[in-house]
């Protein structure tokens, strides 16, 4: 794997293997990971019967094509000095019962012969004070004929699974065979991402008997699953690769970011440093997974002729563009809180400006649902100090609905329905505003425009379209709290936030502004949300998207030119074409 | 006798001159002009208005002089985008750009109906045919040289597919000509580069966007074969039957009293035309572009 993306996975594993519990779980991973290398195993782990402190054997033919016996003598977690001669591992003990009482008396004869390789295997690492230890220790074993000591710690077992055993083996909870028909199907974008929902369903599900457990074992329990969910969603990225087909994989980093914030707000963690560590892990891998993904599709999406040939449909086409350059500008509103990151966003930018002007279709929505990706650009390139840029969208934005507004072509269908949007431009019979009752795009640019200060592209929303606007809802939406709890759950974006109906646009920019932020009963303030205030605050922009909901006007309010937001980084304030 | 039979008489049997053509033309016009005005006549005219027009598409000289006059002419724009209609019909299915004789017209006029050609969605057999043949003329003048080369950019944008197959048929009229060489070479380079490309499963359709689409093409394809019956006077005289599993096929019919058989073998059939490529990406930019072109502004 390259570098980023084999960083960000073995950081994810790494999590997973700290979680993972000594019995039943680090025993059991072991002959699957044994089976994955060619080994063959021998004996598996039992609880309970006295193994002379050898816990899983197993032969393997090396490259001289020799057989090689190993006996694993399983620990747990990190090991230290305590821990060697005695305390709850003894690990000096076993491993001198496996040397001296398990060869000569537990092990078959037929492999007495070969070289054996006695291996400490643990989820953790040798801590410095115990290297003397160990080192002695492996003199010894050295000593006796056809003997050695090995280490295999998490620093030598994280390659050995991402090299053999990247697959649903590697969980071993419920859900297991979820993720494994999700693997099974790649191939089918939507179908393997449905299928990683009820992955992270499973690995959710809390069961029964945990309610009476202790605060601290409870915390515990839920950060392996956390481990478990991020683990599954590595695999799925791995797997993307081999099979080709890397969308899945992002769709599933973008659901479970929303999803883990979601689990860790209901569950009380969200302000923990382990939380916000974990979050982070995910973060980077997202990142790295979305550079890849966007490598991968970039050569063809700056062409329009090769999307047409893709999606051969005018409503096919624009659903394809309005998605790639939502998850353009999200990505680049997600880099601007991470920091760092400066080339990259440079990168990022540009390209957001080169797939507008290349698919000028962008301009005016075939969806009025895909307003939320064009005001996500809009953020993006204010994100990025680039407000002329912004302001020159916002008015061709406005330009284009204006001329559809007077002709009644073109206008964006309200239902988000494609199959809506296909009759829309067909059916000649069709009363010209059946599509048209509602609109989330005129408030959008509304607000929009105000925060950009720009009182002339408000002054034609206002005095030119406006007026075209008759009989049809101008809704702005505002979330409750309960929208950061939403992933997860069986509710549908009607049930957490509430809808305004403007009467108007303010004569300026500033009463627009004033007018857009203004809250009313059962709407959320910005500082209600638990992100609010951390580096998370930028979780409306993915879940705006997953959710396909208006960005909330507090949020938009953040990337005001000049004003910095919390956890928004307006960068720099020159502008830049 | 409805005049317009005489004039179709002249039409298809005019010198191949330009002042001979040009003054059957001129008559032609004015009598449309003189029908459009009138408060009768209108009808028992339009067939043979349309054959007239139909003498005219088919000589495409003929034709080039039409164009170039009443397209670019407020009195005669009706008959212009009648024989607009016409000609795109007929040569709909050419497999080469139409080769025009501008010579002796004014070429600011055509300059002017190229662009309208396009603006009007006139066969690209027609417009393409007409930006090359205004392209080859040497000391055309600077901006009508200007607009040729833009028009024949917008063939490329647009209609790629149609100017690669069109300007690559080996019976191309313009295969030596300097400057559809190098539009082929581009749209070459264009096509090769698009099929180097390995197709992404990222950006596929969903299979509920197939059935989508394959619906769509399928009642398309049911408007047009019933608008065909609908103006077809065969479809009125004959029976039609239609056939589900099998191609070959043999249909029974009483003769007297004696049941006879005819068997007939159908082949597939099918035509596609190339349509702008801004309908799929951006109908209202194309629109607007197309608009603007009716007045000679080019991109």
């Amino acid at each position: 794997m390259e570098g980023g993306l084999g960083m960000s996975i073995a950081l994810v594993l790494s999590h997973y293997l700290e979680g993972l519990k000594e019995r039943d779980e680090l025993d059991a991973l072991l002959p699957e990971l044994l089976r994955a290398m060619g080994h063959s195993v021998q004996s598996r782990p039992q609880t309970g019967v006295a193994q002379a402190g050898v816990d899983v054997v197993s032969t393997a033919i090396n490259e001289s094509g020799e057989t090689e016996v190993f006996l694993f003598v399983i620990k747990f977690g990190d090991v230290g000095r305590e821990d060697f001669y005695g305390g709850k591992q003894a690990i000096d003990p076993s491993i001198r019962e496996a040397a001296n009482e398990f060869i000569r008396n537990r092990l078959p004869a037929k492999l007495q012969a070969f070289n054996k390789k006695i291996v400490l295997l643990t989820n953790g690492v040798l801590k410095q004070e115990a290297q003397a230890g160990y080192a002695a220790l492996s003199h010894d074993i050295a000593s006796r004929p056809l003997c050695s000591l090995e280490f295999w710690g998490m620093y030598q077992l994280t390659p050995l699974i991402e090299a053999h055993l990247f697959d649903e083996g590697l969980l071993l909870g419920l859900g297991k065979s979820d993720l494994r028909a999700a693997l099974a199907g790649i191939e089918d974008t939507h179908s393997a991402f449905r299928r990683f929902i009820r992955f992270v369903d499973h690995c959710f599900e809390v069961p029964p008997e945990e309610v009476s457990l202790g605060v601290k074992a409870r915390k515990k329990k839920f950060y392996r699953r956390v481990a478990a969910a991020a683990m599954g969603w590595a695999v799925m990225l791995v797997w993307g690769r081999t099979e080709n087909n890397l969308k899945p994989g992002v769709l599933a980093g973008e659901y479970l970011l929303l999803r883990l914030w979601s689990e860790g707000v209901k569950q009380g963690h969200s302000k923990d440093k382990l939380f916000h560590e974990r979050m982070t892990a995910s973060m980077l891998l997202y990142v790295d997974a979305l550079q890849a993904y966007l490598a991968r599709i970039v050569p063809q999406l700056m062409h329009r002729r090769v999307i047409l040939g893709y999606r051969p449909e005018r409503v096919l086409y624009a659903d394809l563009i309005f998605e790639e350059l939502g998850r353009c500008a999200q990505f680049l509103l997600l880099l601007q809180g991470v920091g760092n990151q400066d080339a990259l966003r440079l990168q990022v930018h540009e390209l957001i400006v080169r797939l507008v002007n290349e698919h000028t279709g962008c301009l005016l929505p075939v969806l009025d649902g895909q307003s939320i990706d064009l005001t996500l650009v809009l953020l993006a390139l204010m994100g990025e100090g680039d407000v002329s840029s912004a302001k020159n969208l916002v008015r061709s934005v406005t330009n284009r609905l204006i001329h559809a507004l007077k002709s009644n072509q073109y206008l964006p269908v309200d239902t988000d329905l494609i199959e809506d949007a296909v009759v829309a431009s067909r059916d000649e019979n069709l009363a010209p505003r059946t599509f048209f009752k509602t609109t989330t795009l005129v408030p959008a640019l509304a607000s929009v425009a105000a925060i950009l200060e720009d009182e002339e592209a408000l002054a034609e929303l206002r005095e030119i379209a406006l007026p075209l606007l008759e009989g049809v809802t101008l809704e702005r939406w505002f979330p409750t709290v309960e929208l950061e709890t939403l992933t997860g759950e069986r509710k549908s974006i009607a049930s957490v936030g509430v809808s305004r109906a403007l009467s108007g646009i303010r004569p300026t920019a500033s009463e627009e502004a004033a007018a857009s932020l203004k809250g009313f009963e059962g709407a959320a303030a910005r500082e209600d949300f638990a992100w609010h205030g951390t580096p998370w605050s930028v979780m409306p922009v993915l879940s705006a998207r997953m959710h396909r909901h208006p960005l909330p006007t507090w949020f938009l309010a953040e990337y005001a030119p000049g004003g910095a937001g919390d956890g928004a980084d307006t960068g720099a304030p020159a502008e830049s074409e | 006798m409805n005049k317009f039979y005489e004039l179709y008489g002249s039409i298809s049997s005019c010198d191949e001159t330009f002042p001979a053509r040009s003054a059957v033309l001129q008559s032609f016009a004015q009598a449309c002009k003189d029908l459009r005005v009138s408060a009768s006549g209108q009808d028992e005219s339009a067939t043979p208005v349309e054959d007239c027009l139909r003498a005219i598409a088919n000589q495409p000289n003929l034709l080039a002089i039409a164009i170039a006059e009443w397209l670019t002419d407020r009195e005669h724009l009706p008959t212009a985008k009648e024989l607009v209609h016409v000609a795109s019909i007929q040569y709909l299915r050419e497999d080469v750009a139409l080769k025009f004789d501008m010579g002796a017209l004014d070429k600011s006029r055509v300059a002017l109906a190229g662009c309208r050609l396009c603006t009007l969605g006139a066969c690209p057999a027609i417009s393409l045919g007409w930006a090359l043949s205004l392209a080859e003329g040497g000391n055309i003048g600077e901006s009508p040289f200007d607009s040729a080369i833009k028009l024949i950019k917008y063939h490329i944008e647009e209609f790629p597919g149609t100017t690669l197959r069109m300007l690559g048929a080996d019976s191309s009229p313009f295969k030596t000509m300097l400057i559809a060489q190098e539009a082929l070479s581009v749209l070459a380079a264009d096509s090769a580069t698009m099929e180097a490309m390995p197709p992404l499963r990222e950006l596929s359709m969903t299979p509920e966007m197939r059935l989508l689409l394959a619906g769509l093409k399928r009642a398309e394809n049911r408007e047009i074969n019933e608008r065909a019956d609908d103006n077809s006077i065969l479809a009125k005289l004959f029976t039609s039957h239609h056939f589900k599993y099998a191609n070959k096929t043999s249909i029974e019919i009483m003769v007297g009293d004696q049941p006879k058989e005819t068997t007939l073998a159908m082949q597939p059939y099918g035509f596609s035309i190339e349509l702008p490529l801004s309908e799929g990406t951006d109908p209202f930019a194309g629109m607007m572009r197309r608009n603007a072109m009716w007045k000679g502004v080019l991109e």
